[in-house]
């Protein structure tokens, strides 16, 4: 299971994150399926096969949204760099590393949207963003990660038979 | 951590910028239509497989027919408020106007396009929808969006040539001018991070009621005068505030629209300061 599999599977993410995910919420926040597969992705498989997906779902989100084309590919980009840091072992076993870095991540991509949304000419109420929005998108996204996660380690036997070797 | 993602992270950061100003220049706009056109019967699909999901998870009990039993209530309750609301805007326009100028007013004919919601901004800090309808039907950024009963939805934010994006008025940007329907106290009508409308700007001495409709006041000429926005569900005064806490309910059930319609004969004004 690679990009040959990744690729189509995370644009049809992003289809399914802007058609139909706006339709549930927890905690007052949409989930962000698409940042928790590619955070599980690359807890799983790693940060080079992730390094592939975070810009096709970037592009993808950005054509499918109405946020400026490339907002989304600024927003991502850290996940790389957090992803990168789970070979420091900060956290041995790799489910609790992923919920750590959904909720990391999330709180990442929220605050650089805001930041971005900011810089071109939007008002924001910044503490209002952070109780209503990022915190309870954060919580919200990290809850939902072991399902995910759990469905990408099942799908990953290849890369867990090399392990293995 | 290796030099490679670093590079990577250089490489993405660069192209997220170049992207972001093309796309400011709407350059990448054809794009953007192409791939709305390809994808948007997928993402009907798949809205129309998750609404019941996303039903249930609303109403654990009693699924379906609590489901339909309210939204049939909200769209009769949508429409007969609209009407009434409309019937009682008429009698006091048409008061004013006999006393005032003793002459009758005649309405220009409006005009609609009637257009689906098949996709909805994924983002959590913004409330933006997506239509099948674009420049090639006469959208244009600015024009007013209303639900089948005629009660406000927000306005167009961005048109592409065959689809648009239309901001609700729950949106955290979203402002518009407003007025209380039977005691005509003036406010605008913002929206917030937790979709909740509240009528700022109302003064203290103004007379306001739970249950009190509240209409488009038509000031600043960006949406017309009379389209109704919701219903005053709370009011509190505080004695050191210079204007009261009015929250709103929106009339038009703005987390599950399906159909819309565009008023195409409304023109927004951009007035600039003197």
């Amino acid at each position: 299971m690679r990009y040959y599999i990744g690729v189509p599977l995370v644009i049809f993410l992003a289809l399914v994150q802007t058609a139909s995910l706006p339709l549930f919420s927890l905690f007052g926040a949409h989930p962000n399926l698409v940042l928790i597969f590619l955070v599980s992705w690359a807890t799983v498989r790693g940060e080079t096969e992730a390094m592939v997906l975070i810009p096709v779902a970037a592009v993808a989100l950005g054509l499918l949204d109405s946020q400026p084309l490339g907002l989304h590919l600024l927003a991502l980009a850290p996940l790389a760099l957090l992803s990168g840091g789970r070979q420091a072992g900060f956290i041995q076993a790799d489910y609790l590393m992923a919920l750590a870095l959904v909720f990391a991540a999330t709180l990442a991509y929220e605050g650089i949207f805001l930041v971005i949304l900011r810089l071109t000419g939007e008002s924001l109420n910044w503490w209002g963003n952070l109780s209503q929005v990022v915190i309870p998108a954060a919580i919200a996204n990290t809850l939902l990660t072991l399902p995910v996660y759990w469905l990408v380690w099942l799908g990953s036997a290849d890369r867990r038979r090399r392990e293995a070797l | 951590m290796s030099s490679r993602i670093w590079l990577w992270l250089g490489v993405v950061i660069a192209a997220g910028l170049v992207l972001m100003g093309a796309s400011r220049l709407a350059v990448l706009e054809p794009v953007e239509n192409l791939v709305l056109s390809v994808t948007s019967p997928v993402q009907d699909a798949l809205r129309d497989a998750s609404r019941p999901l996303a039903d249930f998870l609303t109403n654990l009990t009693d699924v379906n027919e609590l489901t339909d039993e309210n939204q049939r209530l909200r769209e009769e309750v949508d429409r007969l408020t609209s009407e009434v609301s409309r019937l009682r805007g008429s009698e006091i326009r048409l008061q004013q106007l006999q006393q005032l100028l003793q002459v009758k007013e005649a309405h220009p004919e409006e005009a609609y396009l009637v257009a689906n919601v098949f996709a909805q901004d994924p983002s959590n800090l913004k409330e933006v929808v997506a239509i099948d309808r674009g420049k090639a039907d006469g959208v244009r950024e600015g024009m007013v969006v209303l639900t089948e009963g005629r009660s406000l939805v927000g306005r167009v934010t961005k048109a592409l040539d065959d689809y648009a994006w239309a901001t609700l008025i729950t949106d955290p940007n979203s402002a518009v001018s407003a007025m209380i329907q039977e005691s005509r106290a003036q406010g605008v009508v913002a929206g917030s991070h937790s979709r909740r409308l509240s009528m700022e700007f109302v003064r203290q001495d103004a007379p306001v009621n739970e249950g009190d409709v509240v209409l488009t006041s038509g000031l600043g000429g960006t949406f017309p005068q009379g389209i109704v926005i919701g219903q005053v569900t709370e009011v509190e005064q505080q004695a050191q505030e210079l204007f009261q806490s009015v929250w709103v309910e929106p009339l038009a059930g703005l987390s599950d629209l399906e159909t819309v319609l565009v008023l195409a004969s409304f023109e927004p004004t951009h007035l600039e300061a003197p």
